[in-house]
């Protein structure tokens, strides 16, 4: 079953048509496409922008696709095309799921059937075309005056301000439409709603409607029209002409139109009531795409024939923005930066994790062409540096709550040598000011990456001193190994799982098990394999350890050591959750064909000239998981897409929970906390990140790969 | 005849319990809730209110919704989210359920305002001036059920007048509606005793506020339930849910006055800017803006449908409940 941001993926699609227009004619129905179940579900937002953005937030977790309807998107005048600013607004909410406006589709569409009818006679435009919005009908406008300029009636003036003038086209209007265009808010539509019809308007309507009476054609879809409420008899005896079927065409029906003529193709035409933005939804989806079609797949789909496509493509592509897209993009950068963010939930602080990370940060690039030395001074000098604002990381929302939360990133610009070295006082003065600064800011809880928590007694300290309660986040990363390895052990096959004692007949060890990470890993192990073998320095540890597993998990043989290199060669699984700088923990050489080797260290124990030397083995990099929601986030934490390290997911997933409290602290991490903390994820929508190698993503295959290479090997040996 | 099997929305509320105690003796109720926990878990704010409406199919002959927010001072956006997004799923679930009856329980304040003589049980007149976001948003509510395409074959909307406590105790949650009078006359009782002439109170003389004890409009519901099962008929029915008589505003603060004790006379006023009247009462007596509407613009309602389902007599008249009423905002009070 595919799993699809948190949902169960089924056959059916949902997609949610979210109308800018009224609530009033909210509507719900299913179709078939491609052997694939749609159910499509009209919410109007009623014309407040605010309320289409809570929509839009409510429903992400629950749909495959928005599809934006009633809002005038891009529009083209002439050669430019203009896009309105509250259109920006809504297009910019966060979600996971596309928006299909269906746009492209709606102009190919609607020109291609408005001259076939036109061409065979069935619209004879110079009997006179009324539009009550044209603003919702440019493309139809544009096409029709060409030729017909001359019999075209224009009643948005009243529509959008109320002033009963019905123009022409031409330079003039497409001057004022220009000029509309920067200034109208889709809120004025609002005034045409039954909620305005004060007595003032009446009379300007009754005005409008009565110049209005002597064209044939009436260009608008039902749903605009019914905003004339009962004053609609002006369309008694006229051709309506939609771009779409809409239930309100019975409503229409009953002030006695000739006929109402739709331009939907017939051949797309799925349900009687699909509207062009859930056709665009329906066809991403049914090809499981995210991006709208090509405009080349539309006429493929619309049978539109080269030389039409040809004049059509022109006009949908040929256009420019316009100076008002130029303007509206450089206010909304402006209102961004004078707009100050919503205080952040949380706050998690991370730092270069060896000196050549530290050539990232801007302006110091040049550096790499230098001599070492150059950087190694760089480093010490940037290790003095107070630290910064990195970055945010917004939109997280939760799965089952569909709470959303923001977090600050901190960055300090130590690297573990620098760290290390210093003394932990300074290090911690420098952490705790970033927890007063986060408090400031409105966080509610901090946490701490890499080596920020490895430092003197893992943030305990820094948790008694500071305004906001503080987490290691080792409970999630602990929790994040064992899920990684359990995956890929799985995918891997070569272990028998012996279903009696719900383990793996296999031997896991651990390097660094009496560290915070590799304890709690060691407990997890011992639930999951027949043998474990615990390697840390200090003996003693090594065996207070060792009682404890064994009162937890009596039926798991335990060994201990303190050399790494002892169980090599039997383990088929290898964690190693050290500190260590400089020194290799383990000899590749030595491992096991077919072994899965968990590196949770930072910096990394293992290179990429050891997955190089060993292609029998599968080195992976532990730890990363995916938070729920459109996540963005504004800086380059050194991982791969969207996902993030697991301490920094520990952090988040709290302040999900609005549990602000020090979850993990110290050395010793509480492994009841880790399956806590793994329930949560679960039930937040946390997924592990795919699995990562030295080299990259480890594919399906390439763990077959591994796996034969490892079983000939074996065979041979 | 089979029993009916009825599901409910916003069964927890005031209202909710009152209806489902005398649904119980007439079908199966089924609730739905977010929290309840002898309740079928929905969120009628979400898709489908997060229930898979097709595991339903057949097993519900009606659809009760009352969930909503009963607040005259709510926003745009509360009003659409609480009131619309609710009726929304209640409809779409009603559809997928294939449940054939829907019940939508509205207001009268969707008539608030209406420029005619009598207020029809149909009057979806769009009116010009709503005097809230709630009014506004029952409105499209009722609308919405009206439009709803291809759902339920029979969708009636019950328009129901200002709940107040029961006719036993006189019980109530909060204070809202003719509570809103007593709590603000108390705060300016000195004013009012030594204003030299009689104290001016907005209201007019013909406008009646339809008073509906809880109890009774429980039983009402749950007669109109069966009534809609029985009658088996098909298309959108309005019915209003309110006494024959209503209270009037000197009645209602004649009665106010007599149980704080203030012996003084009022005026009724009407003909001063409605801004003005409205401003001053809310400033002067926290007296809701909104509330002050509903005292001067609320239009006599045209009952005939609905004495022809529960009888002419089903709604007793403030005055045969006064005590009791009273007696249930001192309750209140004294617990507060």
């Amino acid at each position: 079953m595919k799993v699809y941001f948190g949902r169960a993926m089924t056959s059916t699609y949902r997609i949610a048509e979210i109308s800018l227009g009224n609530a009033t004619i909210d509507c719900s129905y299913e179709f078939s496409y491609r052997d694939k179940t749609f159910e499509v579900q009209r919410f109007g937002a009623n014309f407040s922008i605010g309320y289409l953005k809570d929509l839009i937030v409510n429903l992400r977790n629950s749909v495959d696709a928005f599809a934006i309807s009633d809002l005038p998107g891009i529009m083209r005048i002439q050669d430019r095309s203009y896009v309105h600013r509250q259109y920006l607004e809504v297009m910019s909410t966060p979600s996971s799921v596309p928006f299909c406006d269906g746009s492209q589709l709606k102009e190919l569409s609607v020109v291609n059937a408005l001259s076939r009818l036109v061409e065979s006679g069935e619209i004879q435009p110079d009997k006179g075309v009324f539009f009550p919005l044209s603003l919702f009908h440019l493309e139809s406008l544009d096409f029709l005056q060409e030729n017909y300029r001359h019999y075209l009636g224009i009643g948005d003036s009243y529509s959008v301000f109320g002033i009963p003038w019905l123009a022409k086209p031409g330079a003039m209007t497409t001057s004022i439409a220009q000029m509309l265009l920067h200034l109208v808010s889709l809120r004025d539509l609002r005034s045409q709603t039954p909620r305005a019809q004060s007595i003032v308007k009446q009379m300007t309507k009754t005005a409008l409607l009565a110049q209005a009476q002597r064209y044939h054609y009436v260009f608008s879809d039902s749903a605009p029209l019914t905003l004339f409420g009962d004053d609609l008899h002006f369309i008694h005896g006229k051709e309506v002409i939609v771009t779409y079927s809409h239930f309100l065409d019975k409503e229409v029906k009953k002030f006695g139109p000739k006929s109402i003529i739709s331009l939907f193709p017939k051949s797309l035409q799925f349900h009687p009531y699909i509207s062009y933005p859930v056709l665009d939804a329906t066809l991403r989806l049914a090809e499981g795409k995210t991006a709208p079609l090509s405009i080349t797949e539309w006429q493929d789909l619309l049978s539109i024939t080269p030389e039409f496509g040809q004049r059509t493509k022109r006009r949908v592509l040929g256009s420019r923005p316009s100076r008002q897209y130029r303007m509206t993009s450089l206010f909304e950068k402006a209102k961004s930066r004078v707009i100050k963010t919503p205080p952040p939930d949380f706050a998690f602080i991370v730092h270069p994790l060896s000196k050549h990370h530290l050539l990232k940060a801007p302006g110091v690039r040049w550096l790499k062409e230098m001599p070492n030395s150059w950087l190694d001074g760089f480093e010490k000098m940037a290790a003095k540096a107070p630290g910064f604002v990195y970055g945010h990381i917004k939109h997280i929302v939760s799965k089952k709550t569909n709470r959303e939360v923001n977090g600050v990133i901190y960055g300090i610009m130590s690297t573990p040598k620098m760290m290390m070295s210093e003394d932990p006082e300074v290090i911690y003065r420098r952490i705790e000011s970033l927890c007063d600064h986060a408090g400031d800011l409105g966080a509610k809880i901090m946490g701490l990456g890499a080596y920020t928590k490895v430092i003197g007694d893992s943030g305990e300290t820094i948790s008694r001193n500071s305004p906001i309660p503080v987490t290691t986040g080792n409970s999630l990363s602990a929790s994040a190994t064992l899920w990684a390895v359990y995956d890929v052990v799985g995918r891997m096959k070569i272990l028998d799982y012996v279903p009696g004692t719900k383990r793996y007949d296999g031997t896991a060890t651990v390097i660094g098990a009496t560290g915070s990470i590799g304890k709690v890993s060691a407990k997890l192990l011992s639930l999951a394999f027949k043998k474990v073998c615990l390697v840390a320095p200090r003996m003693d540890r090594l065996l207070d350890l060792q009682e404890e597993i064994r009162k937890i998990s009596p039926e798991c043989e335990i060994v201990v050591s303190t050399n790494s290199n002892d169980f090599a060669s039997e383990s088929d699984v290898l964690v190693t959750a050290t500190s260590s700088l400089d020194q290799k923990v383990v000899e590749v050489d030595l491992l096991k064909p077919g072994c899965v080797v968990c590196d949770c260290s930072r910096p990394l124990d293992f290179t990429a000239e050891d997955s190089a030397k060993r292609p029998d083995i599968l080195i992976i990099e532990s730890g990363e998981v995916i938070l729920p929601g459109p996540v963005k986030m504004t800086c380059d934490l050194g991982l791969p897409d969207d996902s993030v390290y697991a301490c920094l997911g520990e952090t988040a997933l709290l302040a999900l929970e609005e549990r602000y409290e020090p979850f993990t602290l110290g050395r010793n991490i509480d492994w009841q906390k880790v399956r806590q903390i793994y329930k949560m994820a679960q039930a937040h929508g946390v997924k592990l990140a795919a699995i990562r190698g030295h080299t990259g993503f480890i594919s399906d295959r390439e763990i077959e790969l591994t796996k034969q290479l490892a079983l000939s090997r074996r065979h041979k040996a | 005849m089979k029993e009916a099997r009825i599901l409910v929305s916003g069964a927890t509320g005031f209202l909710g319990h009152h209806v489902v105690e005398r649904l119980k003796g007439f079908g199966q109720v089924t609730l739905l809730s977010r929290s309840a926990n002898n309740a079928m878990r929905a969120d009628l704010s979400q898709w489908n209110g997060q229930l898979e409406p097709q595991d339903l199919k057949g097993k519900f002959d009606i659809f009760l919704h009352m969930a909503g927010l009963y607040n005259l001072r709510i926003n745009e956006l509360e009003g659409l989210k609480q009131n619309v997004m609710t009726t929304h799923s209640a409809l779409a679930i009603a559809q997928k359920a294939e449940i054939p009856h829907f019940i939508h329980v509205s207001t009268v304040a969707v008539v608030v305002g209406l420029d005619t003589l009598y207020a029809r049980p149909d009057d979806v007149k769009p009116v010009f001036r709503f005097p809230d976001w709630y009014a506004h948003s029952k409105m499209l509510a009722e609308h919405m059920v009206r439009y709803w395409d291809d759902g339920p074959k029979s969708k009636t909307i019950l328009r129901l007048g200002v709940l107040v406590g029961d006719t036993d105790k006189g019980k109530i949650l909060r204070i809202d509606g003719p509570y809103h009078a007593a709590e603000g006359i108390k705060q300016i009782q000195g004013l009012i005793e030594s204003f030299p002439t009689a104290f001016p109170l907005p209201g007019n003389k013909r406008t009646r506020i339809p008073l509906v004890p809880v109890n009774k409009a429980g039983w009402a519901i749950s007669q109109i339930c069966k009534h809609v099962k029985q009658e088996n008929w098909e298309g959108t029915k309005y019915l209003y849910l309110a006494p024959n008589r209503g209270v009037g505003a000197e009645e209602l603060f004649t009665s106010t006055f007599r149980h704080l004790g203030i012996k003084k006379e009022f005026s009724l006023v009407e003909r001063v800017p409605r801004s003005l009247l409205e401003s001053v009462a809310e400033k002067l007596a926290h007296l809701p803006r909104e509330e002050v509407s509903y005292l001067l613009d609320l239009p006599p309602l045209d009952l005939t449908e609905t004495q022809k389902i529960l009888g002419v007599d089903w709604c007793p008249e403030f005055s045969e409940y006064e005590s009791i009423f009273w007696k249930g905002y001192d309750q209140y009070v004294s617990n507060r």
